[in-house]
């Protein structure tokens, strides 16, 4: 079952619409909630009268920022970086689209004409949008929020991550060539299809009880219960299928809170569903940042050290913008050898909406700034651009300067290999003399490039650990109880393919329980790149403890050793002599009888870095961070019409060392889903603001690729792990690392078709036209 | 999103619409597909008390070739059955090309050649929800006094970005339009104001059909556009050209652009221009550039406007270099 191509479980529910989504759960007496939004991007509020707004027939219940106690949130809350955000707006506004009120209403029509009805009095205040102008001295203040440690005379730091390691003087001195070049990265959002959707009620019991389109329910749960004041044990997540998050759906959202909170006032269900307007104007969109990236190398290319300064746009809250910039710092220092660095990450408030973690989360602006920079310096020292590569690349052994180790790094073999299949060398400085010689008269040219990376496989935050129980039917087929929440990418899938594999089962006879906050156990969530490997570890756990109990139970029954049984298709048998067996059934049975009614459970938990009491500090990056980490090299091979500026990716390459691939065709399914997000970056996906007012909300204007833009795509596995039984496996991550090598290899081949270097995303030739 | 409240009517004769329309004083709006209205009711850019939809009316559906080789097209003939219909018809290549690219299989399902046409002009500042409205004081085409997209200007440059346009325009077409029980033909270049806030002149007429002339003979046409993905996308600029080969010298040319402008540009002073001049790339760089001096995009939709007028330069090289070179095939 393990390392077998098998497809979703989840497939038939969700082609036939079986499965139920968040905006699909209608309850008896349901209210609409809708919001009230800032129309100003900085204000004061002096006043909301909500008194016109009550007596509309039909308005259930208005709540304003007074409603909500004087609690915040944030996506991180620490003492250095406490909460800054009001679920509903207190006695400022931020941005355009802040959330002010919320009403529940019989039906939408009456809540927006309540909407309406709301009048607030505002004192408007000097807004700022760029970071650079941000940080000048005469720019308005967005929050009275200082870092007490902050050095530069800038205003406006949301947070401030700094690490340096080496000699740079020695460095400088060695250097045979300094390059220095600035990067940005646009603003882009995550496109999930499932708009953000929640149902709260809260029932006579007293327990509020949540459907809400997440990465996590238990991370949901600890946010509600702060903001709501209420005990975890009285708020129930409940699950329900998801449409797509890629990042957005992990922060606690407002209309989660408004919805919990009308449902207490009023004794119903509520139910808010955002509009797709409001999901492009106002909810949280990824990082967009300006990397200032300095590299000294020496004459063969061996980087000598690197001074990196990341700015990023955090928006009107700090969102996970600390987060970023402390991940930034990793991505500098992961895939190649950094003997020296200087690193200096900024999350710098703006009066824009709030930003999340976003697919690669960092990696994607780190990578397409390294890697371009690296054939620019490639080119100047006239190698090639794989063998810089090869150079730098990281290997097994390495320690990182934070400590971690890594355990098992195929980067070499990626990079040797995808060279192999592609045909690198060759295609690139042909295409490179090709360009040279140009007389600006053949239309079509071919160009291809590369970009390698690496990420993170989970790290140590709120919920930390999952867990995860087998019990079984009288049959002998197996319910696995787990937190873990399938978003789409196949969670469930992956583990009951773990415990096929385990139990030596057909995955037809398990059914998956799973994220629940009252029905299932703990569970890390969909995010930080962990799921499979701490989720996936849990449920091993969980199914080697069933697996251990049934046997020696069945050594009683069959009278031998438990060491010489094995089994397969709800059957044990002895390993000589599969004649002498016995049923999963006829065990249970037995074991219940003779054991006082116990029926077999399996109990499984695991965290990962288990030496480490928390994740790595994001004020200077030290501390364990990850227990492994995913590498990757990817090509990509580009046409551009010289006569238009099209730009089309034709093939795209991932050589992967995701560890062990549980299951390959999901890591294809993956790796697909990451490219095609890469090719959207590099080529035409761009949120357009003015003044904090987004120009393009809709699928119709945000330039997401369609259906015929999808990109052919080629693997090549680089498999460095094991999975054994009897251990916990060390699988790498796949759901997020593989969007940032091809983002540059896409940049990287446009300038080997054409000549023009890329420093801004998207990519745009329009100057250079024949 | 929903819908706002409206009454639903849909006679089947156009008689009955006729006394639908007389009973509601003019204060009805025709539906035809609904793809272009639609989300404009859903945004409350419109919210009419009566809905008339006119697909229920038999006569406005067929495409027909009459005895004098003239061709009509009912008002709702669906862009999917013209791409049908114009498939390899060399003199109407334009038609098929542009039909073929509006919107996505599902739009063109659905839409009609004459809600095309008529389709309102469109603005980023424009075709937004509600909410998102409120955030900002109304513009001309609101009722307002500015314009967001051209600073201090007095009027709407909302943009016309109706596909079916500039290849109906180049090749002659005509509109029927049923004005208070009386049919009037139009040539449809006439039918635009040229404002962006009222694009049409048309008023409260009902499309009934066009009327594409008989080819004549050596006619070739062929249509361009400009979008930034391969489908979904409104034309940020587009070209469509007619020409008349007669002793192997452009006898004619017209050419019509689209959606750089509050309604489609037709090119002036070409035909003179290129009399009896010897067809050579560089006449066809010649011409591009006279096409490119009358074109004079705003920035109101997708995409760069230097690079909106840059493509439609380079396009109508293209489209004339393209139908040239294919002739003698
Ligand atoms: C995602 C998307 C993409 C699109 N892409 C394109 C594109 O690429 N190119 C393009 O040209 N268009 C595009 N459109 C716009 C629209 O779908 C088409 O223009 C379509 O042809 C409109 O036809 P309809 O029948 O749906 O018109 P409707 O929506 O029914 O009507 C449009 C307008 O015309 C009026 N009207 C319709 N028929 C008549 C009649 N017989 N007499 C009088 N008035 C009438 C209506 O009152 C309305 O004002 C797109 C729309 C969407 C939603
Ligand atoms: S062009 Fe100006 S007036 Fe017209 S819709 Fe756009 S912003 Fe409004």
């Amino acid at each position: 079952m393990i390392g077998r191509r098998i497809p979703r479980i989840d497939g038939p529910i969700k082609a036939t619409g079986e499965a139920k989504y968040t905006t699909d759960i209608y309850l008896p007496d349901m209210l609409v909630a809708k919001m009230l939004r800032s129309p100003l991007p900085h204000a004061k509020i002096l006043n909301i009268d909500i008194s016109k707004a009550k007596k509309i027939p039909g308005v259930k219940a208005i709540i304003t920022g007074r409603d909500a106690w004087d609690i915040r949130h944030g996506f991180i809350e620490t003492p250095r970086y406490p909460a800054d955000q009001y679920c509903l707006a207190n006695d400022r506004v931020r941005y355009i689209g802040e959330e002010i009120a919320c009403v529940a209403a019989v039906d939408e029509d009456t809540a927006y004409e309540a909407i309406d009805a709301i009048k607030v009095t505002y004192e408007e205040l000097p807004a700022v949008f760029d970071i650079f102008e941000a940080i000048k001295p005469d720019a308005p203040d967005i929050h009275e929020f200082r870092l007490p440690d902050l050095i530069e005379p800038f205003k406006n730091v949301g947070g401030r991550c700094a690490n340096s390691f080496g000699d740079m003087e020695a460095a400088f001195k060695k250097a045979y060539l300094i390059r220095e070049d600035r990067f940005e990265t646009q603003l882009r959002t995550h496109c999930y299809l499932e708009p953000q959707a929640t149902v709260a009620y809260y029932d006579v019991n007293g327990k509020l009880n949540v459907w809400t389109s997440s990465m996590g329910v238990f991370r949901k749960r600890m946010h509600l219960s702060k903001i709501l004041h209420m005990p975890l044990s009285k708020i129930r997540i409940h699950k329900s299928w998801v449409g797509g998050a890629f990042g957005g759906k992990i922060d606690l959202f407002s209309h989660e809170f408004c919805t919990s909170l009308l449902s207490i006032k009023t004794g119903k269900p509520v139910k808010y569903v955002a509009e797709r307007d409001e999901i492009f104007s106002y909810f949280r969109h990824g990082q967009p940042m300006v990397i200032d990236l300095k590299t000294l190398v020496a004459k063969d290319g061996t980087i000598l050290g690197q001074i990196v300064r990341c700015y990023n746009n955090c928006g009107a809250y700090r969102g996970s913008g600390v987060v970023c910039i402390f991940l930034c710092w990793g991505f500098i220092i992961l895939p190649y050898r950094i003997p020296t660095l200087d690193y200096i990450g900024y999350s710098i408030y703006t009066n824009n909406p709030v930003r999340a973690p976003q697919k690669g989360h960092g990696a994607p602006q780190v990578r397409f700034a390294v890697e371009s920079q690296l054939d620019i310096i490639a080119e100047e020292l006239g190698i090639d651009p794989i063998e810089i590569r090869l150079k730098n690349a990281r290997q097994k052994g390495d320690i990182l300067p934070n400590g971690d180790t890594i355990k098992n790094a195929g980067l070499i073999e990626c990079i040797e290999e995808i060279e192999k299949k592609t045909d690198f060398r060759k295609k690139y400085s042909k295409n490179l003399k090709e360009v040279k010689q140009y007389k600006n008269n053949t239309r079509f040219r071919r160009g291809i490039g590369i970009g390698v990376s690496s990420y993170f496989t989970g790290t140590l935050i709120y919920p930390h650990n999952s867990a995860a129980i087998i019990k079984f039917n009288d049959d002998g087929t197996v319910q696995c109880y787990t937190g873990a929440l399938d978003i789409g990418q196949g969670a469930e899938t992956i583990l009951a393919q773990i415990i096929a594999e385990e139990l030596s089962i057909d995955i037809k006879d398990i059914e998956i329980i799973a994220g629940d906050t009252d029905n299932t156990p703990v569970d890390i969530g969909s995010w930080i790149s962990g799921l499979t490997y701490v989720t996936g570890n849990a449920v091993k756990k969980a199914s080697e403890d069933a697996r251990k109990q049934l046997l020696s139970s069945a050594a009683i029954y069959l009278n031998v050793h438990m060491d010489s049984l094995d089994m397969r298709d709800r059957i044990i048998f002895v390993k000589d002599n599969p004649e002498r067996s016995i049923t999963f059934s006829k065990v249970l049975e037995n074991h219940i009888r003779d054991h006082k009614g116990d029926p077999i459970i399996g109990k499984g938990f695991f965290r990962g870095l288990k030496d480490a009491e928390h994740g790595p500090s994001l004020k200077n990056a030290k501390g364990a961070w990850s227990d492994s980490y995913a590498f990757d090299a990817q090509v990509a091979e580009v046409e551009v019409d010289m006569h238009t500026g099209k730009i089309k990716v034709i093939k795209a390459t991932t050589a992967h060392d995701c560890g062990f691939p549980i299951n390959p065709l999901l890591v294809e399914g993956q790796i697909d889903g990451q490219v095609s997000m890469a090719a959207g970056q590099a080529l035409s996906e761009e949120i357009i603001m003015e003044k904090g007012i987004t120009l393009n909300p809709s699928f119709l204007e945000y330039k997401l690729p369609i259906a015929t833009e999808m990109v052919e795509n080629d693997y090549i596995d680089i498999i460095t792990e094991e999975y054994k039984k009897g251990h916990h496996f060390h699988t790498k991550e796949v759901g997020e690392g593989y969007v940032s090598g091809i983002l540059a290899a896409i940049a990287n081949a446009v300038y080997n078709a054409t000549g023009v270097r890329a420093k801004r995303l998207p990519i745009r030739i329009i100057n250079n036209l024949s | 999103m929903q819908l706002p409240h409206f009454k639903y009517h849909a006679p089947r004769s156009i008689n009955t619409l006729n006394a639908l329309i007389e009973k509601m004083k003019g204060q009805a709006i025709i539906m035809a597909g609904g793809t272009e209205l639609i989300p404009r009711m859903k945004m409350r850019l419109i919210q009419p008390e009566n809905l008339i939809s006119i697909l229920k009316i038999k006569e406005l559906e067929h495409i027909k070739i009459k005895k004098d080789k003239k061709i009509e097209i009912g008002a709702t003939v669906r862009i999917d059955n013209l791409v049908n219909f114009f498939k390899e018809n060399r003199p109407f290549n334009a038609i098929f090309q542009a039909a073929n690219m509006v919107g996505s299989q599902q739009i063109r399902n659905m839409a009609t050649i004459g809600g095309n046409i008529l389709q309102n002009t469109r603005c980023k500042y424009y075709n937004r929800t509600l909410q998102w409205q409120n955030i900002m004081p109304p513009c001309h085409k609101r009722g307002g006094n500015i314009c967001y997209a051209v600073k201090n200007s007095k009027r709407c440059f909302a943009v016309y970005q109706g596909d079916m346009a500039a290849p109906l325009i180049v090749l002659n077409g005509k509109g029927e339009f049923l004005f208070d029980k009386n049919f009037i033909q139009k040539p449809l270049e006439d039918i635009f104001t040229g404002n962006g806030a009222m694009p049409f002149n048309v008023g409260k007429g009902v499309l009934i059909k066009f009327i594409l002339p008989q080819p004549e003979d050596g006619l070739i046409s062929t249509y361009k556009k400009y979008r930034i993905r391969d489908g979904m996308d409104f034309p940020i600029a587009g070209v469509a050209v007619a020409i008349k080969i007669k002793n192997k010298k452009i006898d004619d040319i017209k050419i019509c652009l689209i959606g750089v402008s509050s309604a489609p540009v037709v090119i002036k002073d070409i035909k003179d221009f290129i009399s009896e001049k010897k067809l050579t790339d560089k006449l066809i760089h010649e011409i591009s550039e006279i096409v490119y001096n009358q074109a004079h995009p705003v920035e109101n939709t997708d995409g760069d406007i230097n690079k909106r007028r840059y493509m439609i330069k380079q396009m109508t090289f293209e489209a004339i270099k393209e139908l040239i070179d294919g002739y003698d095939k």
